[in-house]
């Protein structure tokens, strides 16, 4: 009996290690990861914390970063250069490879007549926000240099205000488990994400256990004059260092009214924001892109309505806001056709 | 003028939004991932009478998730075979003669070839026969019909056949109970593909109490997990290789022959991975069906080839339809016109298209020739690995070409890649054969373990430690589960 049960724990350990190695050896054949060394998101960037930059060179599945530590390639020498600011929905999450907006708007405007050379630099990072990209903004500058930013901020940051992004790339330890981060990935593609639901429920409510009384019907008015303020100070910075800038409204999923069929969709980006009501979240995206054209029509800065322009639902929108190939397409062709009178040589 | 920003994604914005996909439970489908283990559960816990009922409900749901209008031709089917089943039972008992029970026959007979018939061939023969009408100046309207197949008629109408057959033979007894027949036909592991099970063999599986032994368990996982890995990792990825050369009605040699040969794989994995599937969950609950597939691609000649080949199918048309033609007991002419009339038989049963007659005509053909003048030359030569060693490579390319007609889309791309492959090494340069090669070696490795070691359940060595065993298991469900490629429906599910 010991014996079997010897021989059943070692079958299992085979097992497991088996599947370990096959998840490395794929990581190594597909993408040139190291066999035994760290291999996770973590690895595009130089350090956890607001101040974060992009690894130059380094390569995560579809995610490669070139020499300056920006997603995409090298720029073209000599062409026009206009720099993507964003976060996750520029940096790209679902689209394929080369298939991110700003990758498009590339091709878009070195497609459409009369433009000169154009190269676009995606300085994008995920799970940034407009004082992440102050922060950044320095650097952006020196290194890329830009003949003109294109600014598609997030805007659910400002549910909370202390928020400076950047919570999700600690670096994870070597041995950390490869299978178990393919078989979650695998595990939410073929689950129905209705089928989460009452767990995502469950997982806002406890996570708002004892802090009832901070949940919010909808935005703040002090947390939208600070976005506000954050555009206006990010602005100021870019005008100091004459830098044309164009601002893009923030587009989601839902559009205007949340279709009942994509109810927990909504719920799963309450998830992350969970003191916002779920009716909160599209009034939030209203005000704040009403804030961009504001600021936009102070400034004399043009101002691209992409929440107007990209339509709501799954065929454009891979989840809440990040866009699948076919939303990007429309993004890009949407900013091009701003660009490209502007670009236009006579 | 075109505005200069309209591309071709501002067209496809307009456009529709994508189909909801449908609720279909194939067995490489999540659906199914959950009906198992469900099913499974119930059958351990339930005794033998109550686990047929259930069987049965889960049969019918099983079924009914692909379009439950497809369950009205079934249950139509099964109740008049089992009405001229029991018929014929009573006449058997009373002693009346053989041609008391012909009328049941025929009834059972023309309700399944009729019902087969329309389904699948309606259409067909409507288009040929206005093309044929229209050729010889009889100008007639085209009619046709927006009949949809009924997943796996094909298979499950043979099957019924085989009851009634025996039954009229008198080699078999007809069953008493309705509930269990209609399990027998419905059984959901082999109802839409196979393994054409014969009555006479799954029947009394039925009606008895099953117990499953250790060893059902351990052969079913590991037919389980090997037709998964067959299916997913290596038909999958042979899958758009293959259709993207026959997409196009002409190609180079080179790329003709290299996706004949991945179909080659392509085709074995898909339906022998399906059969594995099916014959892995039965063996889970306690049901022994028939081998169908026993290494085809080692067959010396043809005659070998169709006894290894989708051998429920050859078998079937062996003993129901070349026997009934008459077989080989009225002299040799006789013969070879049966041999030929039940391969083209074979072929159209495959599908309503002329290649699929051709493929039958041409197996036929090959039959013929191995019989008349092959097989006098391979009696004179001594047995042995060099002659082996010369068929199987021939053979294999006879298939190899068998499948170009199967798998063509028109009468045209086969004369026209026909033609191609006469150059065979035309057009290497922009190829990718090496993918073709990898995806192929697993199955090929196997297969000479499984042939020369004479084992089809490869890795039941008693010298092969549990622990290694295991390894290669994982390995393969590592494979199924995270490399495989992108999902698609089984080949024979269209027949």
């Amino acid at each position: 009996m010991l014996r079997l049960a010897f021989r059943i724990l070692t079958s299992i350990a085979a097992m497991g290690a088996t599947m370990e190695l096959c998840a490395r050896l794929e990581d190594t054949l597909t993408a040139g990861a190291p066999l035994l060394g760290v291999y996770n998101h973590s690895i595009l960037y130089d350090k956890p914390g607001p101040d974060f930059h992009g690894q130059p060179g380094a390569r995560y599945l579809k995610w490669r970063m070139n020499s300056m530590g920006y997603r995409g390639p090298e720029p073209r020498p000599g062409a026009f250069r206009i720099a993507c600011v964003g976060a996750s929905e520029t940096f790209g999450l679902y689209e394929s490879e080369n298939q991110e907006w700003p990758r498009q708007l590339e091709r878009d405007l070195n497609a459409a007549p009369g433009v000169p050379p154009v190269t676009v630099i995606n300085t994008a990072y995920a799970a940034t926000n407009l004082r992440t990209h102050l922060h950044q903004a320095p650097r952006m500058l020196a290194t890329v240099h830009p003949d003109m930013i294109v600014l598609y901020t997030s805007v659910a940051a400002y549910v909370h205000p202390e928020y400076y992004g950047v919570t999700n790339n600690q670096p994870q330890p070597a041995w950390h488990s490869r299978l178990l981060v393919k078989a979650k990935e695998r595990g939410k593609r073929l689950v129905p994400s209705s089928w989460f639901l009452p767990w995502r429920r469950y997982m806002i409510e406890s996570s708002m256990q004892g802090k009832e009384s901070q949940i919010m019907d909808r935005l703040p008015a002090k947390n939208e004059a600070l976005f506000a303020s954050d555009l206006n100070q990010l602005l100021d910075f870019y005008a100091a260092h004459k830098v044309p800038v164009v601002l893009v409204t923030h587009a989601n999923r839902f559009g205007q009214t949340v279709d009942p069929a994509e109810q927990d969709m909504l719920i799963t980006w309450r998830q992350f924001y969970p003191m916002l009501r779920e009716d909160g979240f599209l009034d939030m995206e209203n005000r704040l892109n009403h804030q961009i054209h504001l600021i936009g029509a102070a400034r004399g800065l043009p101002v691209v309505d992409a929440a107007r322009a990209v339509p709501p639902g799954p065929r454009y929108f891979a989840d809440f806001v990040h866009f699948t190939d076919e939303g990007a397409a429309i993004m890009a062709h949407t900013v091009s056709k701003a660009l490209a009178p502007r670009l236009a040589q006579p | 003028m075109p505005a200069p920003f309209r591309t071709d994604v501002e067209r496809r914005a307009t456009q529709a939004p994508f189909p909801a996909t449908r609720f279909s439970m194939l067995f490489n489908s999540f659906a199914f991932a959950l009906f198992l283990p469900v099913v499974l559960l119930l059958y351990y816990l339930l005794p033998h009478k109550a686990q047929n009922r259930m069987l049965l409900a889960a049969s019918i749901f099983f079924y009914a998730c692909w379009d439950w209008r497809f369950l009205a031709p079934l249950l139509f089917s099964t109740v008049i075979d089992f009405y001229c089943a029991s018929r014929m039972a009573r006449l058997i008992d009373a002693g009346r003669p053989i041609q008391d029970r012909r009328p049941y026959l025929w009834l059972s007979t023309v309700t399944n070839l009729g019902l087969l018939g329309f389904f699948k061939y309606f259409n067909f023969f409507s288009e040929n026969l206005h093309e044929l009408l229209t050729a010889v100046g009889i100008p007639v309207s085209p009619f046709t019909l927006q009949v949809i197949l009924p997943v796996g008629i094909s298979f499950y109408t043979f099957q019924a056949l085989s009851y009634t057959i025996d039954v009229y033979r008198g080699e078999l007894h007809a069953i008493s109970s309705f509930w269990d027949f209609l399990l027998a036909v419905l059984y959901f592991p082999h109802l839409v593909a196979g393994p054409i099970q014969r009555a006479s063999s799954l029947l009394p599986q039925v009606i008895q109490p099953r117990h499953t032994t250790r060893q059902q368990v351990l052969e079913g996982i590991h037919l389980m997990v090997w037709g998964f890995f067959k299916k997913v990792f290596i038909a999958d990825h042979l899958s758009p290789i293959v259709d993207a050369t026959f997409a196009k009605s002409q190609a180079s040699g080179g790329e003709v022959w290299l996706a004949c040969l991945a179909f080659t794989v392509q085709i074995y994995c898909d339906f022998s991975g399906y059969t594995d599937i099916a014959r892995g969950v039965a063996k889970l609950m306690g049901f022994e069906f028939v081998l169908n597939f026993n290494l085809p691609y080692f067959a010396r000649n043809p005659q070998e080839f169709w006894s290894r080949w989708h051998i429920s199918l050859s078998s079937w048309l062996r003993d129901y339809l070349y026997v009934s033609l008459g077989g080989n007991r009225n002299g040799t002419a006789q013969t070879y016109r049966n041999l030929f009339l039940t391969m083209v038989i074979g072929g159209l049963w495959h599908g309503a298209a002329w290649n699929f007659v051709l493929w039958g005509i041409y197996h036929g053909t090959l039959l013929i020739v191995h019989r008349l003048w092959v097989q006098p030359w391979e009696k004179r030569l001594p047995a042995g690995h060099l002659l082996a060693g010369l068929q199987i490579p021939v053979m294999f390319l006879l298939t190899v070409y068998g499948w170009l007609l199967f798998r063509a889309t028109s009468l045209s791309q086969v004369i026209a890649f026909s033609r191609a492959m006469a150059h065979p090494l035309e057009g290497w340069a922009n190829l990718d054969p090496l993918s073709v090669f990898l995806f192929s070696l697993p199955l090929i490795l196997v297969q000479c373990v499984q042939y020369f070691s004479r084992q089809l359940f490869w890795l039941h060595f008693p010298w092969l430690p549990a622990e290694a065993r295991s390894a290669v298991y994982a390995a393969l469900l590592y494979a199924t589960l995270f490399a495989g490629g992108q999902p698609q429906s089984f080949i024979y599910f269209q027949f």
